[in-house]
């Protein structure tokens, strides 16, 4: 039978031949992920420079001029031990940027370890995922304070703990990526040429999982800096006076009464913070891969 | 279908075991001694070496091990050193309040998160759509502990409408009881609910691209029947997924609100034995949140598979 | 011919922004008289599934929407009416059948109830009395164990099924017209053929008229009393099945039918159609066909050629139809 198909003629097919925006051009285009970038730069802003913008020490303590509200000299006021709080709070913005780094980047790297080893080598593939499912059993802000707990209560040990929370999450997106790639013709073809299975790894299942995998970190990024405020409120973050915004909110939930606004900023300061990430997140998510659903942790 | 249960139970056994494993570990993370922890610094050394004979902690972890499984078959998950009677009865009496609270919000998130993640879609760049994903999108950064505390300072002290914390039984006032988990509740459910609408939003946005949905509209069903049947019915596919996921995530959130409105439940149980270093406890109680949430997402992978006819015979 | 059952004039889709539309259907007339078999044949993108979808408001809207002309489906105008009165007659007077049977059916309901729950919002029928219509009307299109397969889900059925569930669905109210797009297409040959025959004996059966949208001219001769050619959007000829095939007036009308290989004559190679289809967003000016039409004259290039009438009945829009008939 004859068939007088030809090239299909897509109705919404976008005017003109304009060559297609780069990966910058789209990014600097969505609206959400530039509103996102925004508040992290600031943020990181705040962090890098906080020795510079700050008033005070953020552990100078003033007994007289406790639970000051805003002022010229300072502009969120002051604490239950006189410490300012603006120079707290971008104390703590260095702290809490840090932890939540340091957590996506060995994420990162666990996570790709992992999910590459189960989806690529198909024998440790039962066990290692098991592994992660019984991490991923457990709520994430339990295990982590279980282990948090147990460690002893440092910055560090929350990155090591929050890490391990958040390893799984981050080895089934890789997997996820790998057990597409590694069925691609591509891969068939480099085996044939003799390649071996590490260097298919680096040259071809790597960079495949660049996009997904720098999506769910920021998520991850986010999280961690949620999940570290909760550490630092339960007392088991770096312990006071270190100046996390968990910590702040701590001290001043006792004084919710007489001087609401100490826990006002650093809660404000941990949403935004989140806002920004979760932005940045989703900007990226569209723009690398729409495919890709709203991630879950 | 009894089939399919079963070998959702295989896949769930090694996990269950992995569990307990890794719960049984967590006292092996404590650098240095921790009967000397546990005993605090100014303990005698009698009172340390107590301390190490009820842990076990002078026999070999494996020797260990042994008696945890042991125990787990018994049912006994042993004493904690700061209530001094069994795991098992302490986490007992506290379950049913937790179970309250997280039942609670998850009614929220899901008769909240849910419609709003739906209309969002159905009515896909308008003004609705932008408040919704501009709610979700602040549910999901906000610290549930910190929008507890501005709850409790707006509700409980200024505006004086709901109770600040604390519990009651349900027998005793099932008024109060409401009232005591309204802000709770909602604290807890905020994350969910934010969570829930942008999934479910996702999710039905791509179902209206579907052909099966023309099919209902040129089958001429009307507008409820073509949202509310059978576009929802598909969307509820990976929902329920969402809503396993959100069990975890309510067991989790439960710590921290627990704490802060003074709720008796496990996740306040499981804090104070986090700062109590009373490590019994906190494997015990590790323990059995994780199983139950294994189980729980047992229950979810059948529920998907009733419906979802597909999954049934691993055609997904 | 009697007053025809539905007379679209002058339909104009268009598809994008307010402002920076694409015209994907353009002045669009076509009648369908009671029991009659039209089929609309052109290639994809020729705005013939739209012009289908049209008919019942199927139209994505957002991006696309009809901007003008009349859809008269007994005196009613579909073009302007209320979704709800839109909702009365889709499924009960005009059905629609689709080109993928294997997406359009929904994955999580029984066929029964697929079935079934048209005859219980059009004819307001019980469960039970839904159930033994829908029991009917699988035996009626030819599903071996009926019984057994309302209780089925589509993901159970094969291809070929499925395409005789969407019939058994579309046909279930004993509509006025069906449309049909692309009901074969991915189906099958041997499949194919047996639908055609389905299709053919229940238009007979109940009386209907179709509406047979394809790119398969095969089909077309098969089934067809009348057929339309689309090219671009708009109709370039029109006639009897017959007239069309035996005497095709319009250029591509006559590219489209020798490129039909044939078991008679020995070709060495597929006759095919030079040039490429427009895209909607750069359509030549004149005739839309005129730059890859082999016998193009200036003429073409100016205005669109208006219809002009080859034999009663039979009509074509090309303007060497119009020498051709003012020099005889």
């Amino acid at each position: 039978m004859a068939s007088v198909d030809s090239v299909a003629l897509a109705p919404d097919e976008p005017a003109g031949a304009d060559r297609p925006p780069s990966l910058w051009q789209r990014l600097l285009g969505h609206r959400l992920f530039v509103t996102g970038a925004v508040i992290v730069v600031f943020m990181l802003l705040l962090a890098i420079f906080a020795d510079l913008i700050q008033i005070l020490p953020p552990e100078k303590m003033q007994v007289r001029l406790r639970f000051q509200t805003p002022s010229f000299s300072f502009p969120l006021g002051t604490d239950n031990y006189g410490r300012d709080i603006w120079s707290r709070l971008a104390h703590g913005a260095r702290l809490s940027m840090a932890i939540g780094f340091a957590v996506a980047l060995l994420t990162g790297i666990t996570g790709t370890a992992n999910g590459v080893f189960a989806g690529y080598f198909r024998r440790l593939d039962g066990p290692l995922m098991r592994l992660m499912d019984a991490l991923m059993a457990f709520p994430a802000i339990l295990l982590a304070i279980a282990i948090a707990a147990a460690l002893g209560p440092s910055a560090f040990n929350a990155v090591i703990a929050l890490s391990i929370v958040y390893t799984p999450r981050t080895a089934r997106v890789v997997r996820a990526t790998v057990l597409v790639v590694r069925e691609m013709d591509y891969v068939a073809a480099a085996k044939a040429c003799g390649a071996r299975d590490l260097w298919i790894v680096w040259r071809h299942v790597l960079p495949n999982s660049i996009a997904p995998l720098l999506v769910q970190l920021t998520f991850i990024f986010a999280y961690a800096i949620l999940a570290e405020a909760i550490l630092s409120f339960l007392g088991v973050g770096p312990p006071p006076p270190a100046p996390t915004w968990g910590n702040m909110i701590a001290e001043g939930k006792d004084y919710l009464r007489e001087a609401p606004l100490l826990c006002l900023f650093p809660g404000v300061a941990v949403a935004l913070i989140c806002l920004g990430l979760n932005l940045l997140g989703d900007g990226l998510r569209d723009v690398l891969d729409p495919r890709l659903r709203v991630q879950i942790g | 279908m009894p089939e399919f249960i079963l070998r959702r139970l295989l896949i769930a056994l090694p996990v269950l075991l992995l569990v307990s494993l890794i719960s049984a570990s967590i006292m092996e993370l404590v650098p240095g001694d921790p009967a000397v922890l546990i005993a605090g610094q100014s303990a005698s050394d009698a009172e340390i070496a107590m301390v190490r004979e009820q842990l076990g902690l002078n026999r070999p972890f494996v020797e260990r091990l042994g008696s945890w499984y042991a125990g787990i078959a018994r049912g006994d998950l042993g004493d904690s050193i700061l209530l001094n009677r069994p795991v098992t009865q302490a986490i007992a009496e506290r379950v049913p309040v937790t179970l309250a609270l997280a039942g609670f919000a998850l009614f929220l998130t899901v008769a909240i998160g849910l419609p709003c993640g739906i209309i969002a879609a159905v009515r896909a760049n308008t003004w609705v759509d932008q408040a919704v994903l501009t709610f979700a999108l602040i549910g999901v950064s906000v610290p549930n502990f910190w929008l507890s505390l501005m709850l409790i300072v707006l509700f409980g002290v200024m505006l004086d409408w709901l109770p600040a914390g604390g519990y009651v039984m349900f027998a005793d006032d099932p008024v109060g009881w409401v009232r005591c988990l309204i802000l709770p509740g909602l604290s807890l459910a905020l994350l969910q609910v934010g969570l829930l609408a942008r999934i479910s939003r996702a999710t039905m946005l791509e179902v209206l691209q579907q052909d099966y949905v023309r099919t209902a509209r040129a089958k001429g069903m009307p507008m409820w029947s073509v949202y509310g049947k059978h576009a929802l019915k598909n969307v509820m596919v990976p929902v329920i997924t969402v809503i396993g996921i959100s069990c975890g995530l309510l067991l989790s959130g439960s710590v921290v609100i627990e704490t802060v409105y003074s709720i008796p439940g496990m996740g306040r149980l499981l804090a104070s034995a986090v700062f109590g270093r009373d490590y019994p406890m906190i494997q015990g109680g590790l323990l059995v949140t994780a199983a139950v949430l294994v189980l729980l997402n047992l229950l979810v992978d059948v529920l998907y598979a009733l419906i979802d006819p597909r999954v049934r015979y691993g055609q997904r | 011919m009697a007053e025809p059952l539905l007379r679209v004039e002058d339909l104009r889709v268009v598809f994008g922004p307010p402002g920076r539309e694409q015209v994907a259907v353009d002045g669009l007339s076509l009648t369908l008289g009671p029991g009659e078999v039209l089929g609309i044949v052109g290639e994809s993108g020729c705005g013939k599934t739209l012009t289908a979808l049209s008919i019942l408001r199927l139209i994505p809207n957002p991006p696309g929407r009809i901007a003008g002309g009349q859809i008269l489906f007994r005196g009613q105008d579909l073009a302007h009416a209320s979704e709800k009165a839109m909702n009365r007659i889709r499924g009960k007077e005009i059905s629609m059948i689709f080109q993928e049977p294997m997406t359009a059916l929904n994955p999580v309901f029984k066929i029964g109830e697929q079935i079934g729950e048209t005859l219980r919002v059009h004819d307001g029928l019980t469960r039970a009395q839904a159930r033994s219509g829908a029991l009917q009307m699988l035996e009626r299109v030819g599903i071996s164990n009926p019984a057994q397969r309302l209780g089925q889900y589509p993901h159970e059925l094969s291809g070929g099924m499925r395409q005789r569930v969407m019939i058994a669905i579309a046909l279930a109210c004993r509509p006025q017209i069906l449309i049909a797009d692309e009901p074969t297409t991915a189906l099958d040959v041997t499949i194919q053929a047996q639908i055609l025959l389905l299709l053919r004996e229940l238009q007979s059966e109940l009386g209907m008229a179709v509406v047979l949208i394809t790119h398969d001219l095969g089909v077309v001769a098969q089934v067809v009393d009348r057929v339309a050619v689309m090219y671009a959007g708009r109709i370039v000829e029109e006639g009897s099945a017959a007239a069309v095939f035996e005497r095709p007036s319009h250029p591509y009308t006559r590219l489209l039918l020798e490129s039909i290989p044939t078991l008679d004559q020995q070709q060495d190679r597929l006759q095919t159609i030079p040039g490429m289809v427009p895209s909607l967003s750069n359509l030549p000016a004149g005739c839309r066909f005129h730059p890859r039409c082999p016998d193009v004259r200036p003429a073409c290039r100016e205005a669109a050629p208006a219809s002009f009438e080859v034999a009663p009945g039979h009509r074509a829009a090309c303007i060497a139809v119009n020498n051709y008939r003012h020099a005889n």
